[in-house]
C-alpha cells in the first residue's frame, strides 16, 4: 500500500462514498478503508510483536487481514456514531487498534490460568524499609501508607472488588480477560477499580495522608506521557 | 502474588490523582479522535478532553490504544509511514519463536 494509491478524502466525502450503496464510488471507498486499517494492525503489531511470537507470517498475515476486516465491518455498522469532532480516519484506526490489542492481549494469556491467579489475591508482604535505605524516614512513612491501603483492600472491599483490583493492578490481568472471566463490561471494571480506589485515597485521608504527601512519597516514578 | 515497588508505586500515585467522578471508558472511546488531533496540533485541550487524560492516567488498555493511535495519526500528519515491507520484516525479525 502506498500513499499514492489510496486516495485523500474529506470526511463528507468518505461518509457519502461508504454510504453509495452498490456504486462503485462505495467500493473503491471501502477498500481504501480496509487499507488503512490493515496498516494501521500491521504497525501495531510490528512495534509489539512478543504476542505473536510463534505465529508463522501466513497466520500473522491471516489475523490482521481479519483484524482489519472485522474493524471495517464495525465502522461501516456505526458510520453515523461518527460526529465529525475529527477525522474520519482518525475516528476509524481507533477501531483497528482496539480490535488489535484485543487480539494481542488474548494471545498473551491463552495459556495462562487466570483461576490460580485469582485464588491469590493476597497481598504480598511487600517491605519499603530495608538496612540500605538512604532515607529511612521516608521509607517508614511509605510502609504505614502501603499497610494502610493493603488492609483496606483486604478488609472493606467486597470479595468481587478485591480480586478484580489485585488482578487488573498487581497481576496485570488486561481488562478484556478480567471482563470475560466476570461477565461484566469494560466500563464496569473500570468503574469498580475507581470505587476502590475512591476508598482507598478516603481512608489515607482519615488517617492525615493527603495528596501532596502521596506524590511527595511515591511520585517519583513518571506516568507514561500522553500529552 | 509477588509485586515490585514499581507497580505499588504507580498504584499510589494512582489513588493520588482519583477524582469522585472520572470519564469512563465509552467517553474515552468516544473523545479519543478528537483529543489526539487537539495535542498534535499543540492546542490547549478542553475541560471534557482534559477528563479524557486523567482517564487516561489511569486506565492502561485506553492508554496503549492512545498511545498506539497517536503514533498511527502523527505519521499520517507527516505523511511517514513506515512501508509495508518496513513493518513485515520488523515483525518477522522480532516474532521468530526463541532458539
Amino acid at each position: 500500500m502506498s500513499a499514492a494509491r489510496v486516495r485523500q478524502r474529506t470526511n463528507e466525502e468518505w461518509l457519502s462514498q461508504l454510504r453509495a450503496e452498490g456504486t462503485p464510488a462505495q467500493a473503491e471507498a471501502i477498500e481504501d478503508l480496509r487499507q488503512y486499517l490493515l496498516r494501521a494492525v500491521l504497525y501495531f503489531f510490528s512495534q509489539n510483536p512478543g504476542d505473536l511470537r510463534g505465529l508463522a507470517r501466513p497466520e500473522i498475515e491471516q489475523v490482521a487481514q481479519d483484524l482489519a476486516q472485522d474493524a471495517l465491518l464495525t465502522i461501516l455498522k456505526n458510520l453515523d456514531e461518527f460526529r465529525g469532532e475529527s477525522k474520519f480516519t482518525t475516528w476509524a484506526y481507533r477501531f483497528a487498534i482496539n480490535m488489535s490489542l484485543v487480539e494481542a492481549r488474548r494471545q498473551r494469556w491463552k495459556n495462562l490460568s487466570l483461576d490460580r491467579i485469582l485464588e491469590d489475591s493476597e497481598l504480598p508482604d511487600f517491605q519499603f524499609e530495608d538496612k540500605e535505605s538512604p532515607d529511612p524516614d521516608r521509607a517508614a512513612q511509605q510502609q504505614e501508607i502501603w499497610e494502610a491501603v493493603r488492609d483496606v483492600i483486604e478488609h472493606e472491599l467486597t470479595d468481587r472488588q478485591r480480586k478484580i483490583l489485585t488482578a487488573v493492578v498487581f497481576d496485570d490481568v488486561p481488562v478484556d480477560v478480567v471482563t470475560k472471566e466476570f461477565h461484566m463490561n469494560r466500563n464496569a471494571v473500570y468503574k469498580m477499580v475507581h470505587d476502590a480506589r475512591a476508598k482507598l485515597k478516603k481512608r489515607l485521608e482519615e488517617r492525615g495522608f493527603d495528596v501532596a504527601d502521596i506524590m511527595n512519597l511515591f511520585g517519583s516514578t513518571p506516568a507514561p506521557r500522553m500529552a | 502474588m509477588r509485586v515490585s515497588r514499581i507497580q505499588l508505586e504507580k498504584f499510589m500515585v494512582k489513588i493520588a490523582r482519583t477524582r469522585e467522578e472520572e470519564a469512563s471508558c465509552d467517553d474515552c472511546a468516544q473523545l479519543s479522535a478528537q483529543l489526539v488531533e487537539v495535542l498534535l496540533r499543540g492546542d490547549a485541550p478542553n475541560e471534557e478532553l482534559l477528563s479524557i487524560l486523567q482517564h487516561l492516567e489511569q486506565c492502561v488498555p485506553c492508554s496503549e490504544e492512545f498511545l498506539v493511535l497517536k503514533d498511527c495519526v502523527r505519521m499520517e500528519l507527516e505523511q511517514n509511514w513506515p512501508t509495508l515491507d518496513e513493518m513485515w520484516n520488523k515483525l518477522d525479525q522480532r516474532s521468530a519463536p526463541p532458539p
